[in-house]
């Protein structure tokens, strides 16, 4: 196609010249021309005041001022620059549970590796605990105004009980030689003042002894803390977030010490952890890290099932069976253990302990490593654990680990507690409790599968590609939830007998449609998700369900899987182990892809622009050698003589005077001699080469998101065509474009989107005829007409 | 119940942060005026996991997906519905017919209808539903007609919206 430009007086006229076929560029002794007249414009106020100017608002303009410059810490390509650091942070740790006063006792000696380029006078320590204190700010955080629905615990909990009397109680803070420290507690946070200033390259050690009351979660909420068991008086404790941890310090933030509010989660140095627990003897624990004393904590028999487990790769052992958890639960032994847990490079540690614990393992390759997949729940998890939770486990390890890189830990432990899904690094505390006659439903069921995908799948993003959950939520939920919908629907694959007579996994996020009734809404409530995550109105949507679609778009709809796995996968291995920022994710999916996508961060990521994108015309049309009336007047606008044209065409389209609806009929070329005369003597037979039939569709785009326009052309015939134009179809009008349909068939149906694959918020406009997609509300009252 | 609906008159709440991490609470209420026939659709998508807690509110053994007892599901379904979801149109407290519902994966789908003249004006609406349940429970609410679209968040403290129906 060739567009001659001209300007004339402030007129901006624009001809096209169609050549459909290729031939007809081989000579260029006639002139086919079509006139339309696509911008006219004639500013009425041109001559009464001055236009005024604008900045660059073109949707594929790069994002310079968003993105933080690439420097020497984090390149332009989105990589770990030639200088980037991180801190390093080591924890030798005694800890003591109080089972029957439910307190938490602690000792932990720290060693703190200054490898950034500054000198240290402080420390920053977080005391997330302190979320739990009874003046904790965060208790009044939210508005609480004229509410006509209360529960009733929440009034007995607000006006009668009170709040839970949590928080560390900070015993003292030493340095290596047993010398006090200066400290100063801002709520969630402990800034340690340094004796001398610390140095690059510098270490130092220092010691910290506190103490805390456990909350019973399902009365105060948390991520962390005890389900308390009445029937037989037993507590199953996820404990986690229980020891004051380094803040990072970066060359993003200097000190990440935002506060704890709740939403925001966990910034964290990587390091060395040495943990020792103490808990009546009768419990069964599990933890991040590798168990140093089996011998000396199992009984001889678990001891023996244990090492057998490690070898065991086609079903899990169980090491404590049901029968055995349940004898124990009366017993309550006043002896102690003292559990060793070792971990390398992990950034936090968590663990569960109890003696109600059913405890299985089973081996696993992943890569070269050999990795232990191990599930501990009370026996109100059963019979739904014992199927599925190791399956889970292996599901998620297996395919994490192809998207991503070979997980490097030595296990992945899921712990089944009540109402929570939290992770930590090589294990997570997670949902799905059937009734109490052991009964449960598909729900049930698929929350539970779902929920340990997701947070065994945390290990990856944020445990390993460690990014600063406490700013930006959805580096870790949205690509964490994007990779759990790709191994869900495997785990479907894997485990048919799973999801019985349905098509495949039910996943409840990552289908573009299912995003469209929060996209379509109150755009008061929403944030671009380049929000931080305390300040979000929904925030499900906006840190899991929003970008973890997003990438499901970008991988199926816009890059192609190849091209984005590579990607995707680049980045993860270049951030493992490390801080990433969000540049860094934007940066490396181009860098590893040579696709710009900056409008596709600026539209989903940085705004709240919705997809809508319609069919607003077709319009058939012929050729003719004779100008229409518009075509007359322009022609005489130009100076053209009408009774002396030279070789023109003319296209007549439905709107036009001259449209004879019999000539329509006809091959499109059939009223044009001049046409038929320049075919035959480029020797093409006019009448069985030429195509028959000639639209021109026009697309509206009412919704602020660029996508790529994928359309569905409908033949009289019975087929049709799909067609995908690239999104830079839109860069140059930003509302409305047009194709031209040449074909042998007849056009009866254009459907923009046709698999629901962009998450269009608006169906209404997607056909052509004009065609109302039943809604479910008129589907189902005709079913149940019939 | 008593005491649930002696705080419904006074109390106002305070939201202490509870955290099921990983779970939010949402339900979506599709309204459709369908003018030519003087009646307005309505569609409300609920989690099937939050409606069964609430009905169990009623009576502990229900159980929904597969239903426990179909007759007995529908007719507590109406009646908490019905209580929880207020439509006025031009200030008059419409009846909601009932009509049926289905699930969708792990959703509920609940339809009513309601009649509404073609000359209506305005539509408020109450909703409620979970409010009493789960603390940060948010209803969002979906109008169009055959050319507009609205979109409206109902919380605890914003549990009604009244809005032109062109």
């Amino acid at each position: 196609m060739i567009a001659l430009l001209f300007h004339y007086f402030d007129c901006k006229i624009t001809l096209y010249i169609y050549l459909t076929k290729k031939l007809f560029m081989k000579k260029f002794k006639i002139h086919l021309i079509c006139l339309s007249f696509l911008s006219l414009i004639i500013p009425k106020s041109l001559f009464a005041q001055v236009q005024q100017g604008h900045t660059n608002q073109n949707k594929f303009r790069q994002l310079y001022d968003e993105f933080a410059d690439p420097n020497k810490y984090h390149n332009a390509s989105g990589a770990p620059g030639v200088d980037y650091y991180q801190q390093k942070v080591d924890y030798v740790m005694d800890i003591e549970l109080d089972d029957k006063n439910s307190k938490l006792y602690g000792e932990e000696e720290i060693t703190y590796t200054n490898n950034s380029p500054d000198n240290l006078t402080y420390l920053w320590l977080q005391l997330d605990q302190n979320i739990r204190k009874k003046d904790a700010p965060s208790l009044d955080k939210n508005s609480s105004g004229n509410s006509v629905t209360q529960r009733p615990s929440s009034f007995l909990k607000n006006y009668v009980n009170g709040s839970f009397n949590g928080g560390f109680n900070i015993e003292w803070v030493l340095d290596s030689q047993g010398n006090s420290l200066k400290y100063n507690i801002n709520q969630t946070m402990m800034r340690v003042d340094l004796p001398e200033t610390l140095y690059p390259n510098g270490i130092f050690k220092f010691k910290i002894k506190w103490w805390y009351n456990i909350n019973n979660r399902l009365e105060y909420g948390g991520r962390s803390g005890y389900e308390n068991f009445e029937n037989d008086g037993n507590k199953v404790y996820t404990i986690a977030q229980f020891f004051p941890r380094l803040c990072v310090y970066n060359d993003v933030e200097g000190w990440q010490n935002y506060q704890f509010w709740g939403n925001g989660e966990f910034a964290l140095e990587f390091g060395d952890y040495q943990v020792n627990i103490t808990v009546p003897s009768d419990h069964i624990m599990e933890a991040t890290g590798t168990l140093q004393n089996p011998k000396e904590v199992l009984t001889k028999e678990e001891y023996k099932r244990f090492i057998a487990s490690k070898s065991s790769f086609e079903k899990p052992i169980i090491i404590v069976n049901q029968d055995e958890a349940k004898l124990k639960e009366s017993a309550f032994s006043i002896k102690k253990s003292t559990w060793r847990f070792n971990a390398k490079n992990v950034r936090d540690f968590g663990f569960a302990t109890s003696r109600k614990f059913i405890w299985e393992r089973q081996a696993l390759r992943v890569g070269n490593q050999k990795v232990m997949a191990v599930s501990i729940y009370p026996k109100e998890g059963n019979p739904l654990w014992e199927e599925y939770s190791t399956k889970a486990v292996i599901q998620t390890l297996k395919t994490y680990s192809k998207f991503t890189f070979d997980y490097p830990y030595p296990k992945a432990v899921s712990v089944h507690a009540r109402n929570i899904g939290m992770e930590y690094p090589m294990i997570c505390f997670n949902f799905g409790r059937p009734d109490e006659d052991g009964t449960y439903s598909d729900r049930t069921k698929f929350g539970m599968i779902s929920v340990i995908i997701h947070e065994v799948g945390h290990n990856y993003f944020p445990m390993i590609v460690n990014s600063d959950e406490r700013q930006w939520g959805w580096m870790d939920e949205g690509l964490d939830t994007f990779v759990q919908y790709l191994t869900e629907q495997d785990f479907g694959i894997s485990y048919p007998d799973a999801i019985g007579d349905l098509e495949k996994y039910p996943s409840r996020r990552g289908d573009p449609k299912k995003i469209v009734p929060y996209m379509a809404g109150n755009q008061n409530f929403i944030s671009p998700i380049m929000s931080n995550p305390e300040n979000v109105y929904q925030l499900g949507p906006n840190a899991y369900a929003k970008p973890a679609t997003a990438l499901n778009i970008l991988r199926e709809t816009v890059m192609g899987n190849e091209v984005f796995d590579h990607a995707f996968k680049t980045y993860a291995q270049r951030w493992m182990f490390k801080h990433p920022t969000p540049e860094d994710f934007f940066r490396t999916m181009e860098d590893a892809s040579a696709t710009d996508l900056d409008w596709f961060w600026r539209g989903w990521f940085y705004s709240t622009d919705v997809v809508d994108i319609g069919v607003k015309n077709v319009k058939r049309f012929y050729f003719s050698d004779t100008p229409d009336e518009k075509a007359s007047n322009r022609l005489k606008e130009f100076g053209y003589d009408l009774n002396n044209l030279p070789d023109m065409v003319f296209k007549i389209d439905q709107e036009s005077d001259m449209f004879d609806s019999d000539l329509a009929n006809e091959n499109a070329i059939t009223g044009s001699q001049i046409l038929r005369d320049y075919l035959m003597e480029e020797g093409i037979d006019p009448n069985t080469k030429s195509p028959k039939y000639f639209y021109e569709i026009e697309f509206e785009k009412p919704g602020g998101l660029v996508m790529p326009l994928i359309v569905e052309y409908n033949y009289a015939d019975g087929t049709s065509e799909r067609v995908s134009y690239p999104v830079q179809i839109w860069r140059k009008n930003d509302s409305s474009v047009k194709k031209v349909v040449a074909s042998d068939k007849e056009l009866v149906g254009v459907t923009v989107d046709p698999d629901l694959e962009t998450a269009d918020v608006n169906l209404d406009n997607n056909n052509w005829p004009k065609r109302e997609t039943p809604s479910d509300f008129e589907k189902f009252k005709e079913r149940i007409k019939g | 119940m008593n005491l649930l609906s002696i705080f419904l008159l006074s109390v106002s709440s305070i939201f202490i942060p509870k955290k099921l991490d990983h779970k939010y609470y949402v339900s979506t209420t599709i309204i459709e005026f369908k003018e030519e026939k003087n009646v307005i659709q309505i569609t409300c998508q609920l989690f099937i996991d939050d409606f069964e807690k609430s009905l169990n509110r009623y009576q502990e053994d229900i159980k929904l997906a597969p239903d426990s007892n179909k007759q007995e599901i529908d007719k507590l379904l109406k009646k908490s519905l019905k209580k929880s979801i207020v439509i006025l149109i031009d200030g008059k407290t419409t009846d909601l017919i009932y009509i049926g519902r289905e699930y969708k994966n792990d959703i509920l789908q609940c339809y009513f209808e309601a009649n509404a003249p073609a000359s209506s004006l305005n539509l408020s609406i109450e909703n409620t539903t979970f409010f009493d349940l789960f603390e940060d429970q948010q209803n969002i609410i979906h109008y169009k007609n055959k050319s507009i679209r609205k979109s409206f968040l109902l919380y605890r403290e914003n549990d009604s919206t009244t809005f032109s129906l062109f």
